[in-house]
This record gives C-alpha cells, structure tokens and sequence, in this order.
C-alpha cells in the first residue's frame, strides 16, 4: 500500500484530481453565491419600490396619524405576496397594524426602525427573511414607518434547486478531470515509463540503447544509463581479455611440459642425461606456472581492498637492504650492478608483506630488462609526509605508446622476448595496486635505450579513508 | 453646571440607598439589566448590576438612581416615583416632554424595560410633572405593560416567537390520529400555521409512540388566512404519502392541527394550487376538524 503510494504517477494523479475539484467546487460555490447576492438584491429593490409607493400613498393620506382601515387590505395583500409580516408604526412607534393581526398598541423601537424614521431605508437578511424598513414621509415630518419582513423561501428553493443541480454538473466534471488526470498522467510520465521499459529491456538481453526522449530529466537519465552501459562494457571486454590471458599463461607452461614429456615417451631408450635435462625443463615449466598461480592469488588478494592490508610501522631501509639481498644471486646472473642510496633511516606504515612483494618486483623488473653490464639504482628519500623509492635502470626502456599499458595484467612490452626474461606478466600490475592501497603513487619515466625510472612516493603515516 | 448638580445628587441618594439596603436585608442578591442609550441614540444596551434584595420600592429608587447615573443627562429628570399597586408610577420633569419622538421612545423603552423587573410590576406609568403624557395625535399614551416593547433579535428585528401547540400526528400503528403537545420557536415573521405545518412535516422527534403523516421532503408553496379558512398549499411531494399511512390520515392532520388554533375554523389543502389531482379529489373545499381519525 505504501509503495503504491510512493509511484508518482498515482501522486500526480491525485495532485491533478485534487486540484480540479477544489477548483470546480470554488466556482460553483461562488456561482451560487453571486446568483443569491443578486436574487436578493433584486427582491429586495423590488419590495423597497412596493413600499415606497404605498408609503407616499399612505403620507398622502396621513394615513398612520388617522388610523383608518383604507390601506389594511393593501397591506395584507402585500403580506400574503411576501409570505411574510408586514407592520406599520406610527410616529410614537405604536404599532397600528400587524398582517397577522397581534402586534397591534406594543412598540416598535428596533435599530432599523429608529434609522429609518430618521429616514434611511434600511434593510437586513437572514437565511430566512429579508427586513426592510422603509419611512412614511410627509414633507420633512415623518409620519411612521412600514416595515416587511418578506420570505426568501422562493429564493432559497431556486438556489437549493439550482444547487442540486449544479452538483449534478460538478459530479460530471469532477469524472471528467478524473479522466483528465489520468491521460494526463499516463502522458506526462510516458517518457519515465519508455526510459524505464528500455532499461528492463537492456537488463533482460544485453542490448539496445537508451534513447533520450521527452524531458531534460529523462534525457539526463538516458546519457547517465548510456555512459554506465559503456563504463560495463569496458569492464565487461577487460574481464573477458583477462580471462583468455591467464587461460593462454597457465596453458603454456602445460603445453611445454606435455611436449617434453611426450618427446621422452616417444623414443626408446633414452639416454639418462637427456632424462635428467627434460625432467630438469620440467621441472622449470611447474615452477614457472606455480609463480603465475601465486601472483595470480596476491592479485585476487589485492582486490579485496584495502580490509586486505595488515598495517605495522616499518623500517623502509631494512625492507629494502633486505630484498636487494635477496635480488643479488639474480642481479649477479644478469651481470647487473645493484645500488641502493639512502640518506636517513626512514619509518613508514606499511603492509610488509605486499609491499615488500610490489616493491621486488619493480627492482627484479629493472635487473631483467637492463643490459649485461648495466647499473640498477635503488635511492630512497623522504619528502615530509611522504617517502620516495626511484628504481632507476640503464635498460633496454619502454617505448611511449606502451607507458600506459605496462600495468595491465599480462601485458608485456617486449612480447617476443617474454620466455627468455620470464615472469608472469603480473608484477607490475600487483606493484601499483599495492601503492594504490596504501594511498601512494607510483610514475614511469622511460626512454628506449636509456632505461626505465619508476617512482614509488608512498605516506609516512597510513591515511585511513 | 446643572448637570453636575444632578450627578452628585445622584451619588449622594445611591449611598443612602445603598447604607438602607445593608440595614434593611443582605442575605441575597439579584442581577438587574439597567439600559441605557447606545453612542449614537440608534438603539438600547443595558448593563447589569447586581442588587441587594430588599422591598420592591427600595429595589425601584436604586434603579432610577443607576438608570439616571447611565443616561446621558441632558434636562431630563426624575420628579418622583412609586408603586401603585402591580404599577411603577415615574413623575418626570418637563424635559420629556421636550424630546423628539424616537428620543422619547427610546428613553420610554430605557425606563419600561428597567423598572419591569421589579417584582409585583406589571405596569409602568410615565407621567410629567404630575400630568399623563400625550401622544402625537394629541391622546393620552396608557401606562405602558411590561412586555409593551418588541424583543429583537439575531434571528429578527421582531425577535422569535414560542408557542405551544397540539399537533396531530399518526399514532403507533398508523390506524388513526392523536393529539401531542409540542413546543415550537420560530422567526416571528413567520405564521404561526406555517411554523406549525413546518412541524408537522418534521414529524415526531425520539418519539416512538407517533409517526409522521406528510412526506418529509414536501415544500409548503404558500400558506394564507382568510377570515377563519386557512389556506395550505403543498408541492407534489405531499402525493408520496409515508409508508403506512392513508390519505385521509395526512389530510386530516393538517385540518385537525389548524383547527385547533382559536382562530381557525377550516382549512382548504392545495398541492401546487389545485385540489383536483390525486387523492385531493376526494378533498374538495373547507375542511373541518374530523375527530373519527382521532384515536
């Protein structure tokens, strides 16, 4: 029931409906108003005229002054036309004739009947009657006062007529704005139920677009739909590339090995050492894919957010010296010469284990990709609230039109040489959500042949969001 | 100056009147209206004041004195007064005499409708300097009764009236007519017959030993006295008789109810002006009271 209220349309409907009748009542209302204004408006210049002329014929006679029956039959006709009371007073406001014949010696000395010997004709309505006072005049003396009280009921039947029968009407047209409201709801919000009915229809089969109809607001609606549909797409195409990239990684490892392993079943009595060196490539093969499915993991992890990170104030300097150790034997294989410069000892809130990961990475990158002979420069610095590792490398660089692609997932720059170099295709993508994380910034700056500088500018102080 | 010699003759009688009261009786006290002459000399207002009780003389004198402190003093004066019996007797100076007509109405209201509530007052005389006054046709204007002054109110400039009547209504089982005592207040512009057949049409209320014998939706088009013959004329409504009752119990309703004022002898029923149509036929001309349908 609640909900049925909230729908707009029925509010809009009963705004409309609402509106109408008030609107439709006012004017009836205000109709019969001005009819009974002017009805009795009308009765009473009517029965001021009456009286006028029997008051001049009565001041001719001096007719209140000599009591006389000449003018009873005149009145009492006009009482029973009146349907009401007619009373004549003299001037000393005794009563000298009542239509209903009981009135008769009592005084007369209502407010009306003062102003109106004083000579203004005054007049009173109730729902009932209408009071009218009117003088006798003689010259500049007054000789009494007449007074009607006249029926409305004929007026007051004619209105309540006219009333039912307007109720009649405004019945009508309180059905036809029903009517109206209703088209014009149904009118007004078609381009909510077209926008509406196209989303339900894109969400059932994954296609069609939002066509921008009617108003602003649902042109508006429509544009914002569109760009989500687009932003899902891309996500969507993304996801999908993603997919077949770890397919195709994991696959190659299994490829080499059932090569290898097919190879040795396929020939007879294979020597042992070309056992031992297959077995060996082998070997190398699962390791290899081990590595992927662990990075793999370390990713998924990453994208938990950032309720995945465990935060200890930690000695950036030690964690450094510690994986430049561990990246010796590699650097030593490559022929690479491995620097690390730092000016002070610096503490940072970090996760040790993920950054400790992203920043492998990035130095185990640069010792791959940089020439035999080459130099790998780690500086660490400290920029008041925040710190800085460059990873500078004298390698082979990256092209510009690559620079923004490096951090996808298994995107590799030199695709041909990708086996020799080996890795997974993932370091850098774990390295820069890891400094996302931890609300950091990671930057390249490359030249091809020059070598590659990344920098790392990560907070002291772990900024909670 | 005249003027303040009247006031302080004022204070002075009402402290004596006031030390007399204390002597005289305080154990209760009344509320008068004492009325005076509204700003703009149009109409009365009144005020009310709360007196001891004491002897109806006494009660008079103070309320001379409070009329003569709220009126707008001019020449006028009080001579003397008395009871005479069921009758105020108020000697005025000759400055009533003086006053214009509507004037001289009003203060004549101001002191009728004052001193009438004086117990034992029925009467109350003004007289000038000792001589009755005369009126504007030269006669002597009698001693005024307490109810001489026509009560206006919201309803009418001629006030309501209440009456009480007998109206003839169907008794229980509907088989016959029977008399039932009624209180009925209505606009005094109003006929009495008319306010009465208005009843009739009402029906009983939470009365249900009686029933209605007229369609309640029915309109009285006119009503009329002629001599003794009282003249009803209903709309087409009165046909639609309510369930239960016969023509001749709707009909005889009416003439009963009328016929039991003191001035009506017979009634003619109309609907919409004729008494050809309908159940009317058998109704022609004066009707008068049928007691066959009384139970």
């Amino acid at each position: 029931m609640k909900k049925l209220f909230q729908s707009f349309k029925l509010r809009l409907f009963i705004a409309i409906v609402l509106i109408g009748i008030v609107a439709v009542m006012l004017l009836e209302n205000s109709i019969i108003a001005a009819f009974q204004n002017k009805a009795f408006e009308t009765k009473t210049a009517g029965v001021i005229d009456d009286l006028v002329a029997v008051s001049g014929k009565m001041a001719a006679e001096k007719y209140p002054l000599n009591s006389s029956l000449a003018f009873d039959d005149t009145l009492s006709t006009l009482s029973s036309i009146y349907g009401g009371r007619i009373i004549v007073a003299n001037s000393d406001f005794k009563i000298i004739y009542d239509s209903y014949g009981c009135l008769e010696d009592r005084y007369f000395t209502a407010r009306n009947v003062i102003k109106a010997y004083k000579g203004q004709i005054s007049s009173d309505i109730s729902d009932e009657y209408l009071e009218l006072v009117v003088p006798v005049k003689n010259g500049d003396s007054t000789l009494g006062i007449i007074y009607a009280g006249v029926s409305l009921k004929d007026e007051m039947n004619i209105k309540s007529a006219l009333e039912s029968r307007a109720d009649t009407y405004v019945l009508i047209a309180i059905l036809a704005i029903i009517v109206f409201a209703a088209i014009t709801t149904f009118a007004l919000s078609y381009p909510f139920s077209k926008i509406s009915k196209q989303i339900k229809n894109f969400a059932a089969f994954d296609e069609g677009t939002i066509e921008p109809s009617g108003y602003l607001e649902t042109e508006d609606i429509a544009e914002a739909f569109n760009e989500l549909k687009v932003r899902l797409k891309i996500l969507d195409d993304s996801r999908q590339e993603f997919v077949s990239n770890v397919s195709h990684e994991l696959k190659t490892p299994i490829t080499s090995i059932k090569v290898l392993a097919d190879s040795i079943n396929g020939q007879e009595d294979v020597p042992n050492e070309l056992y031992r060196e297959f077995m060996q490539d082998i070997v190398d093969e699962i390791d290899r894919e081990n590595s992927i499915i662990t990075d793999l993991l370390s990713l998924v992890k990453l994208d938990k957010g950032v309720s995945g990170l465990n935060i200890s104030e930690m000695n950036v300097n030690e964690m450094l010296e510690l994986i430049i150790k561990r990246l010796w034997p590699i650097a030593e294989l490559n022929e690479v010469e491995l620097s690390f410069e730092a000016d002070k000892e610096i503490y940072a809130d970090l996760d040790d284990v993920k950054m400790t990961l992203a920043l492998t990475n990035l130095i185990e990158n640069g010792i791959k990709y940089s020439n035999p002979g080459g130099l790998v420069r780690v500086i660490l610095d400290e920029d008041h609230q925040y710190f800085t590792v460059t990873i500078e490398d004298s390698g082979i660089g990256i092209a510009k039109e690559e620079i923004d692609h490096i951090f996808e997932r298994f995107y590799r720059v030199d695709k041909s040489h990708s086996r020799e170099i080996g890795g997974t295709g993932l370091g850098l993508a774990i390295a820069r959500k890891t400094v996302l994380l931890h609300r950091g910034s990671i930057k390249v700056e490359s030249e091809v042949g020059v070598g590659t500088t990344f920098i790392v500018r990560l907070p002291i102080t772990y900024i909670k969001a | 100056m005249k003027k303040n010699y009247w006031l302080i003759i004022c204070i002075l009688t009402c402290f004596i009147i006031t030390a007399c009261g204390k002597n005289d009786d305080n154990t209760m006290a009344s509320v008068y209206k004492v009325y005076y002459l509204s700003e703009d000399k149009l109409s009365i207002e009144s005020k009310e004041y709360e007196i001891d009780n004491m002897s109806a003389a006494d009660t008079l004198g103070r309320l001379i004195t409070l009329l003569s402190l709220s009126a707008d003093g001019g020449n006028l004066a009080v001579n003397s007064s008395a009871i005479e019996g069921n009758m105020a007797v108020l000697d005025m100076n000759s400055a009533y005499n003086e006053l214009v007509s509507e004037d001289r109405a009003l203060i004549a209201e101001i002191i009728v409708r004052t001193l009438a509530q004086v117990e034992g007052i029925e009467y109350i005389n003004i007289t000038v300097n000792g001589k009755p006054v005369t009126d504007s046709s030269g006669n002597t204007v009698l001693p005024y009764k307490s109810d001489a002054f026509i009560d206006s109110d919201i309803v009418s400039m001629l006030g309501t009236n209440t009456d009480h009547v007998s109206l003839c209504m169907a008794n229980k089982s509907k088989d016959g007519l029977i008399f039932t005592e009624e209180d009925i207040t209505y606009n005094a512009n109003k006929m009495q017959e008319e306010a009465i057949v208005e009843k009739l049409i009402e029906g009983p209320v939470n009365n249900k030993n009686h029933n209605g014998t007229i369609n309640k939706d029915t309109v009285i088009n006119s009503i009329s006295k002629s001599g003794k013959v009282c003249y009803v004329d209903f709309s087409e409504k009165f046909f639609e008789l309510p369930k239960g009752i016969s023509p001749d119990l709707a009909v005889y309703s009416v003439v009963n109810t009328l016929t039991k004022l003191e001035n009506t002898d017979s009634v003619v029923i109309l609907v919409n002006g004729s008494n050809k149509e309908g159940f009317m036929a058998n109704y022609q001309g004066e009707l008068v009271m049928n007691l066959n349908v009384i139970n």
